[in-house]
């Protein structure tokens, strides 16, 4: 059965492009957000199997949104996404559970190779 | 002659000129080290490539010629020839012959067997004398590989504190692994990367040491591979499990720790210790089988390609386009912060920057495709002169853009013959001064910013200021109150000449002033500074690139400008009644001197402005510092140099136009000319 996925990301371009990648390798979108409470909030109605987590976004932030869901549900496997230049916000996220985290701009195969190691 | 194969003559002319170069660089070492015979078997490859070319496109004469050309250094490969000046001058004519010969099929001129008849006959003379007999030399055996580039996890140095903590491990019934681990090349936030790796293994054990440390690791402030000591309760295949959870891992390797003492006794035999691994590179060395392997020729060539020149203009102007449009949006998001866009934006005006970048650096050529005849250059107009003197030649891999490159040419050879005629002196006379009977001339060439210096220096008889300032009398241009270092900037003057014989190979006077107004026309300037009997040297400084720079933007009463970033010293704020007056122009201070000023509205005749308050942009051209005046700052920016349409080019005073944010287009104020009131 396809995978869960959770995708959330305050950019709406973002969200298609992944959602784009995500689908065609067999993946189903289980919902998107675009921050951090509503994040949480579908995380709960859906129990996605993954989670792919903008770390900028506004109001609730990707890092705060990560340590709700784990909190929540210490199985909970998200992914992070960032920018380049946020070193520090990774490591914090890293600390806090994050399972993996990618890259922008996304290369699609390592998008991919993330979620199935994570999920395997 | 050669229809069908019209469709490749571009390419076999660029091809061609590639590998006659070679072949004089490399004849040129050849001559240094007549025993390398790596350097023989590359010539000997290059040559046939070109016979396989010449054939191919049915270029008879051409293709007779390098035959010819290659039984020779067949010759000298088989050790029957010897390498000498005589031999190796032949050889050279036979490359000029050559050279004549594809510029004259570029012309599409027909060729002649008489063109190498005679050349053909003295080769011919050379080849039977050296088949009449004389033992070979024997080939040196080539150096060994040596191997680098393989993953390992032997460490630099071990404390034996670590050895004490993985003795008292395994007292306790636990594992020591060492484990190297060689990132994807692409990955990106190596710091966090390698603490996620790092994290997933502490969970079932600890990480006592690695190697770069972890600080360096954090702050991802290493290349690919790191190592590290591993404690766990934890089978090598559970170990290796745990790495390959982990995604841009290109290879790895996991190995029971070994104290050094262990190590060190298998060393001779050289990583045979190989663990039983599938997927990172495998280096099995086999002992027995020990040939001695060959070092690969001695030049390693980057890969490239050919690009049309005209295609990369393109590319770049579409870059440069797309950079006014992305400073154009983020002038608006700027002014109307919606916040959806900003992130895309982001990334965008990040691409954008790379991909300018890029564009930028494949124009990039290294001086070394101009600097490359020059040796070759050099030793023939020593032995025309009868003079001795060598080029040492140093950076020839700082690059600048093509555009540079291939107008530096013409101005380089023109400095270096007048160095290597008017400069270098002959033997006896160098001797009668102290000097080396050889003369040297250095040509070096290096980054500094964003601006490539490239100076041509010589130790022969300078400058004098005296003999200048008497010639520069007779033809009439004015001297009085000039220092020395004026005075022998005269020598760039129009129709100026200090040889009081004209000789053929550095021309008749008119050419220096060429070489300035050359190197200007490239953004560039150029300074002499020489002393008598000790040398000269030449210094040029050109723009890295073209067309995309950093520029100060300000204005002029209501208009727009842009100054070049990299001219500007720094901005000051000014006051009228900060500007002093001397006999003939205006002044204000300026660290400890005074500096003259430039009022920019007068210059560029328009409406004077009546505010009180200035900043006064303080600018170096020259060695000569400058206040330019103007009323208002706008900021630093990046900008594209338009062309200025040729009709309007006559106007000195600028340097091109961009185009703003805005949509409004500034004009670049050129310095140099503004200053000089050129």
């Amino acid at each position: 059965m396809a995978k869960r996925i959770l995708i959330v990301d305050d950019a709406v371009f973002m969200r298609m492009k992944l959602k784009d990648i995500l689908e065609k390798n067999g993946y189903e979108v289980a919902g998107e957000a675009q921050n951090g409470q509503e994040a949480f909030d579908k995380y709960q109605a859906e129990k996605p199997d993954l989670v792919t987590m903008d770390i900028t976004m506004p109001e609730v932030d990707g890092l705060d949104a990560l340590k709700m869901i784990k909190q929540a549900d210490p199985n909970a496997k998200v992914v992070m996404c960032s920018a380049m230049g946020q070193q520090g916000m990774v490591m914090d996220a890293i600390k806090s559970g994050a399972v993996d985290f990618i890259v922008k701009p996304f290369d699609t195969e390592r998008v991919i190779q993330s979620l199935d190691k994570a999920l395997s | 002659m050669a229809d069908d194969n019209s469709v490749y003559r571009d390419l076999f002319f660029e091809e061609s000129d590639d590998n006659l170069q070679t072949l004089n660089d490399n004849i040129l070492e050849l001559e240094q080290e007549p025993d390398n015979i790596d350097l023989i078997n590359s010539i000997f490859r290059v040559a046939h490539t070109l016979k396989g070319m010449s054939a191919t496109m049915g270029y008879d004469v051409m293709t007779k010629l390098t035959h010819k050309m290659e039984d020779m250094l067949d010759l000298f490969k088989t050790g029957k020839l010897k390498v000498n000046s005589d031999h190796i001058s032949l050889v050279f004519k036979c490359l000029d012959k050559l050279q004549e010969l594809v510029d004259d099929l570029r012309d599409d001129k027909e060729l002649s067997e008489d063109q190498i008849t005679d050349l053909w006959n003295e080769l011919d003379r050379v080849e039977s004398s050296a088949e009449q007999g004389e033992a070979g030399g024997e080939p040196k055996p080539a150096e060994e590989k040596h191997d680098d580039g393989a993953l390992t996890t032997k460490f630099e140095h071990f404390d034996d504190a670590d050895i004490d903590v993985v003795g008292e491990a395994r007292v306790e019934g636990m594992n020591a692994y060492t484990i190297a681990i060689r990132l994807d090349k692409e990955t990106l936030l190596k710091g966090p990367r390698v603490f996620l790796i790092n994290e997933h293994l502490e969970k079932d054990g600890e990480i006592i040491r690695t190697e770069p440390s972890a600080d360096l690791l954090e702050d991802g402030d290493f290349d690919t591979d790191y190592r590290m000591i591993y404690i766990t309760k934890d089978s090598l295949d559970e170990v290796k499990q745990n790495i390959e959870s982990n995604t841009e891992i290109d290879s790895y390797l996991v190995e029971e720790f070994k104290a050094p003492e262990e190590d060190k006794e298998e060393a001779p035999k050289e990583e045979t210790k190989e663990a039983p691994k599938q997927a990172e590179p495998k280096k099995e060395a086999k002992p027995a089988a020990k040939k001695p392997a060959k070092a690969p020729a001695h030049k390693v060539k980057n890969q490239a390609i050919r690009v049309d020149l005209n295609r990369l203009d393109r590319f770049l102007n579409l870059v440069s386009e797309l950079v006014v449009y992305r400073n154009q949006l983020e002038d608006a998001t700027n002014r109307e912060s919606i916040g959806e866009i900003n992130d895309s934006l982001e990334q965008v005006s990040r691409l954008t920057s790379e991909l300018q970048d890029l564009v930028l650096k494949i124009r990039m050529q290294p001086v070394s495709v101009v600097f490359s005849r020059f040796p070759r250059m050099i030793r023939d107009l020593a032995n025309q002169l009868h003079k001795e003197m060598h080029l040492e030649i140093i950076g020839e891999e700082t690059e600048l853009d093509k555009t540079v490159v291939s107008e530096l040419s013409e101005p380089m050879i023109h400095l270096l013959r007048n160095s290597a005629d008017h400069g270098i002196e002959d033997p006896e006379t160098r001797k009668k001064l102290g000097k080396p009977e050889e003369g040297t001339i250095t040509l070096s060439a290096y980054q500094e910013g964003n601006k490539v210096l490239i100076t041509l220096s010589d130790d022969g008889k300078g400058l004098n200021p005296e003999i200048i300032k008497a010639s520069a009398e007779r033809k009439g241009i004015d001297t009085t109150g000039l220092t020395d270092r004026e005075i022998q900037m005269l020598v760039f003057h129009p129709g100026f000449s200090t040889a009081k014989k004209i000789t053929s190979i550095s021309g008749r006077g008119v050419g220096l002033d060429a070489v300035q107004s050359k190197i200007t026309e490239l953004g560039g300037s150029i300074d002499v500074e020489s002393k008598v009997d000790v040398g000269t040297t030449t210094v040029i400084t050109l723009p890295l690139t073209l067309s995309i720079i950093q520029a100060l933007m300000v204005k002029i009463g209501n208009e727009s400008f842009a100054v070049p970033l990299d001219v500007v010293e720094r901005v000051v704020m000014i006051h009228e009644k900060d500007i002093m007056k001397t006999s003939n122009r205006e002044v204000c201070k300026f660290q400890e001197g005074l500096i003259p000023i430039i009022r920019t509205d007068e210059l560029l005749q328009m409406p004077p402005s009546d505010s009180d308050k200035k900043y006064a942009i303080i600018v170096k051209s020259g060695k000569q510092y400058f206040g330019i005046l103007v009323d208002q700052m706008i900021g630093q920016q990046e900008i594209v140099i338009k062309k200025i349409d040729p009709m309007l080019q006559k106007i000195k005073k600028y340097q091109g136009a961009t185009i703003l944010g805005n949509g409004s287009i500034a004009l670049i104020l050129d310095v140099n000319a503004v200053c000089n009131g050129r």
